[in-house]
C-alpha cells in the first residue's frame, strides 16, 4: 500500500463552520475552479472533492436547537437563532472535542486512508473550523505505524496541507506544536509541507470582534521546529475584502490559486 | 429608518468604497533549463478612504510553462525568496542561506512603486524524488532581473492575469 506518482494528485478540501446540510457544500468546486484559471497551459493532472461533515454537527446539535424553537413563536427570531445556534455550536463541538468532533475527525482520517489505498498523492486544503480538523488529521496519521516514513513519499497519505482563514492561532484551540516526522541521517530527508493563509483582518484569525487587523507576520511557523521535518509558511493575503467578507473571500483569490498550483505540482511550500 | 442609515453607511464604508489596485510587469528571460520564457510579476493592494488600507503579503513571480509560483514574503528582514526543500543554492551568497533571492530597493511591499523593480533569483528548482517534475524558474544569476511595474485599478482581483500562456 503505498502512493503512486503516476497518479493524479488529490485535493480534499475540508470545509469550516456552515449552515445548512452537507447536501448545500460545494467548496470543492471553487477550489478545482480556483485552481484551474491559474494553470496557464500547463499540465496539471488532479480532481478536488470535500469533506462533508455538517450533518453529524447538525444530528449533536438537535435536541438542543428544537428546545430553543420552543421559545420562540415568531418565525424570523426562531430562523435567526436557530442559524445562530448551527454556527455557534459547531465551533463549541470543535472546541469541547468530544464524541462529535472526534467521529468527524476520524471520518476525515479514514477518507484519507481510502484515497491512500487508492495510490493518489493527497493535498488537503482546509478552511477555518475546517483547518482544526485537518490539522489534527495530519498529525494523528503521523504518529501511526507505517505511515510518513520521512525518507519516502509513497508512504505519506498526505503530502502537504493548506490552511486559510484558520482560527489555530488563537489560544482557545491549544494547538501549539507540529508531530515530528522524526530525525534522520540521510543528506535530503523529504519535509511535509504546511502553508497557512490570512487576511489582515480576517477576524476569526484575528479573535478581534471589529477586525483590527493583525500586523505580524507568524502565526503557525511557530508551530514547528528545525528538526520537525515540516516546512511551515505563513503568507498574509489581500483579499480586497474585510472583516467576515474577507473570511469567506480566499476560495476565488488568484495568489492562493497561483500558490495551490504550485504546491501540487512542486510539493514545496 | 433612523437606526438602519448608520448601518448602511458603515457597510458601504467597509466594502464598497475601496479602491483595488493590481501592480505587475513581465520580463522574457531564460528559465534554469535554458528555455527563453516570459515571467510575470504581480501583487494587489486594497485602498479605502475610510478604512484601514491592505496589501498582499507577497509579491509573485509567475514563470510561462512551469506552475512554480515564486513567492517573495514580506518578512521582517525584507521581501524574500524564502528557500524551499526543492531550491537548489546556485550562487554563493545563497548557500547555508535560507533565502534564494530578494526583491531591492524596499523592505516592505507597501513601498514599492510602479516603475523598475529589481529581483534577484539565486536559486534553482531541483526535483528530489519520483513524484517531482521539473518546475523551472528564472535562471539564477548575479545580477537583478528588472521588471517594469505597471499600476491599474482593477474591479476585483479575480482580474488578476494568470501566468503566461504556455504553448508548447
Amino acid at each position: 500500500m503505498t502512493v503512486d506518482p503516476a497518479k493524479p494528485r488529490r485535493v480534499l478540501v475540508v470545509h469550516g463552520v456552515q449552515a445548512g446540510s452537507d447536501a448545500d457544500l460545494h467548496q470543492d468546486r471553487l477550489i478545482d475552479a480556483l485552481i484551474r484559471s491559474r494553470l496557464g497551459g500547463a499540465p496539471l493532472s488532479f480532481g478536488a472533492e470535500l469533506y462533508r461533515y455538517e450533518n453529524i454537527n447538525d444530528r449533536a446539535q438537535r435536541r438542543l436547537r428544537l428546545l430553543m424553537r420552543l421559545f420562540l413563536t415568531n418565525i424570523i427570531a426562531q430562523t435567526v437563532v436557530d442559524l445562530t445556534a448551527d454556527l455557534v455550536l459547531d465551533v463549541l463541538i470543535a472546541l469541547k472535542d468530544g464524541s462529535t468532533a472526534r467521529t468527524i475527525r476520524q471520518g476525515l482520517v479514514d477518507r484519507i486512508l481510502e484515497i491512500y489505498r487508492d495510490g493518489h498523492p493527497l493535498y488537503l486544503v482546509a478552511h477555518s473550523l475546517g483547518t482544526i480538523y485537518a490539522f489534527d488529521a495530519v498529525n494523528q496519521l503521523i504518529g501511526t505505524e507505517g505511515l510518513f516514513d520521512r525518507n519516502d513519499r509513497r508512504t505519506w497519505p498526505v503530502f502537504g496541507l493548506v490552511t486559510f482563514g484558520s482560527p489555530i492561532g488563537l489560544r482557545l484551540f491549544n494547538r501549539t506544536r507540529v508531530k515530528s516526522l522524526g530525525r534522520d541521517g540521510r543528506a535530503f530527508p523529504r519535509t511535509f509541507p504546511w502553508l497557512n493563509y490570512w487576511d489582515r483582518t480576517d477576524p476569526v484569525v484575528s479573535g478581534s470582534f471589529y477586525g483590527k487587523p493583525r500586523t505580524d507576520y507568524r502565526i503557525v511557523e511557530r508551530f514547528g521546529s528545525k528538526t520537525s521535518g515540516w516546512e511551515i509558511k505563513d503568507r498574509v493575503i489581500d483579499t480586497g475584502k474585510v472583516w467576515l467578507e474577507a473570511h469567506c473571500g480566499y476560495w476565488t483569490h488568484p495568489g492562493l490559486g497561483d500558490d495551490l498550483a504550485s504546491v501540487l505540482a512542486t510539493g514545496s511550500a | 429608518m433612523s437606526k438602519r442609515l448608520p448601518c448602511l453607511l458603515l457597510a458601504m464604508a467597509l466594502s464598497g468604497c475601496a479602491h483595488h489596485y493590481l501592480y505587475s510587469g513581465m520580463l522574457e528571460a531564460p528559465d534554469s533549463l535554458g528555455h527563453l520564457r516570459r515571467h510575470l510579476l504581480y501583487w494587489n493592494a486594497t485602498v479605502r478612504p475610510l478604512w484601514f488600507d491592505s496589501r498582499e503579503g507577497s509579491v509573485r513571480i509567475l514563470p510561462q510553462c512551469s506552475l512554480n509560483t515564486l513567492d517573495y514574503d514580506e518578512q521582517p528582514g525584507g521581501i524574500l525568496f524564502r528557500k524551499r526543500e526543492r531550491d537548489e543554492p546556485v550562487l554563493e551568497r545563497a548557500n547555508g542561506a535560507d533565502v534564494c533571492g530578494r526583491i531591492l530597493h524596499a523592505d516592505r511591499i507597501v513601498d514599492l512603486r510602479p516603475g523598475r523593480i529589481d529581483v534577484t533569483v539565486d536559486c534553482r528548482d531541483a526535483p528530489r524524488d519520483a513524484f517531482d517534475t521539473p518546475q523551472p524558474y528564472l535562471e539564477a544569476r548575479e545580477t537583478p532581473y528588472q521588471f517594469q511595474v505597471a499600476r491599474r485599478e482593477v474591479k476585483e482581483f479575480s482580474e488578476i492575469p494568470t501566468r503566461p500562456a504556455c504553448k508548447e
